[in-house]
């Protein structure tokens, strides 16, 4: 079972429920204070009665202070328990703000900890000063457990909605990325070669569009999987929606790990 | 009350700074730099600089200081 995790202002979260569901794998929405014992308690849910975490796009708590901070910070009143449930080999995945989400909450990069107490990361401020929202190409350069059924370096197009998407970090952080193998998707032109504006959308560092950490199961991206999960959905005329193979992943791994 | 003051560190840009700037030349002014500070005003006898570690800077790309 997969929890999209919801709080005041998320609003993606309809798009990824539908995936999972489409993809006949089960699915329910959670909201975040399900979870942190602040709910009533007949509501309470427990992390653990998921095998993973999708944590959707929006503008949690609106976007104040900085993107993804208080969804970040509230989060991390549950650092011990998502912990262990990185360490399961469990999954956490966030998409736009849900990557914003992870990166505040110091559950991405994973390099020093599974979960750090300050940000190593931070998706700030395009370089444009504007809200981009369009299809952009991504190449899919490693892969990780939500990544599996894509084809190493294989061109995608997934649409961008995002204000706040600008991929920064230390260079030790970025070698050890590097390194790693955990920079999955980047942000190319149409023939797949590394390009500035408007191509990288963001004026994100070495165009960095995607990650995940060591092991492969805790994941985050800017671009938008679940608006092209039916090729219709797609500018170009396409068999299949180049954001179903995402969720495709994710399914066969959750199945695999069972 | 106490006050936090949140700015970029150097070499980070600040897009909103950037174009703040381009938007005062524009009007024909002779501006060399822009730099925007974010200042919170708190009142708490709670540990201040906890909180802000915890919730009101990204270290990456923010410094801070509280008066």
């Amino acid at each position: 079972m997969i929890a999209i995790l919801r709080m005041e202002g998320t609003n993606n979260e309809e798009d990824i429920y539908n995936a999972f569901a489409a993809l006949k794998y089960p699915v329910e929405m959670v909201h975040l204070k399900q979870f942190t014992g602040e709910a009533k308690k007949e509501l309470e849910k427990s992390i653990f009665d998921y095998d993973g975490i999708m944590i959707p796009g929006g503008f949690s708590a609106g976007d104040y202070i900085r993107a993804g901070a208080i969804f970040g910070a509230r989060l991390k009143k549950i650092s011990k328990e998502l912990k262990e449930f990185v360490r399961e080999g469990r999954i956490i995945g966030g998409i736009c703000n849900g990557f914003q989400v992870l990166t505040e909450a110091g559950l991405l990069p994973g390099i020093d900890d599974v979960i750090v107490s300050k940000p190593q990361i931070s998706l700030g401020v395009n370089d444009s000063g504007r809200f981009e929202c369009r299809h952009i190409f991504l190449k899919h350069e490693n892969k990780c457990f939500f990544t599996e059924k894509y084809e190493k370096n294989e061109i995608l197009q997934v649409p961008i909605a995002h204000a706040e998407g600008k991929f920064i970090t230390s260079k030790r952080i970025l070698e050890k990325l590097k390194e790693n193998g955990q920079i999955i998707f980047r942000y190319v032109n149409r023939n797949g070669e590394y390009a500035g504006y408007p191509f990288n959308p963001n004026g994100s560092m070495e165009n960095i569009a995607g990650i995940s950490n060591p092991e492969g199961n805790v994941f985050g991206m800017m671009p938008h999987p679940e608006r092209v999960f039916y090729p219709y959905l797609h500018q170009e005329k396409k068999k299949t929606g180049d954001g179903r193979r995402f969720f495709e992943s994710i399914i066969e791994y959750l199945r695999r790990r069972i | 009350m106490t006050k936090v003051y949140v700015k970029y560190k150097d070499g980070i840009i600040d897009p909103e700074a950037e174009n703040t700037k381009k938007a005062l030349k524009m009007l024909g002014y002779d501006v060399k730099n822009v730099r925007i500070w974010k200042v919170y005003e708190i009142e708490t006898e709670d540990n201040i600089k906890e909180m802000v570690e915890r919730l009101l800077v990204n270290p990456v790309i923010h410094e801070y200081k509280i008066e």
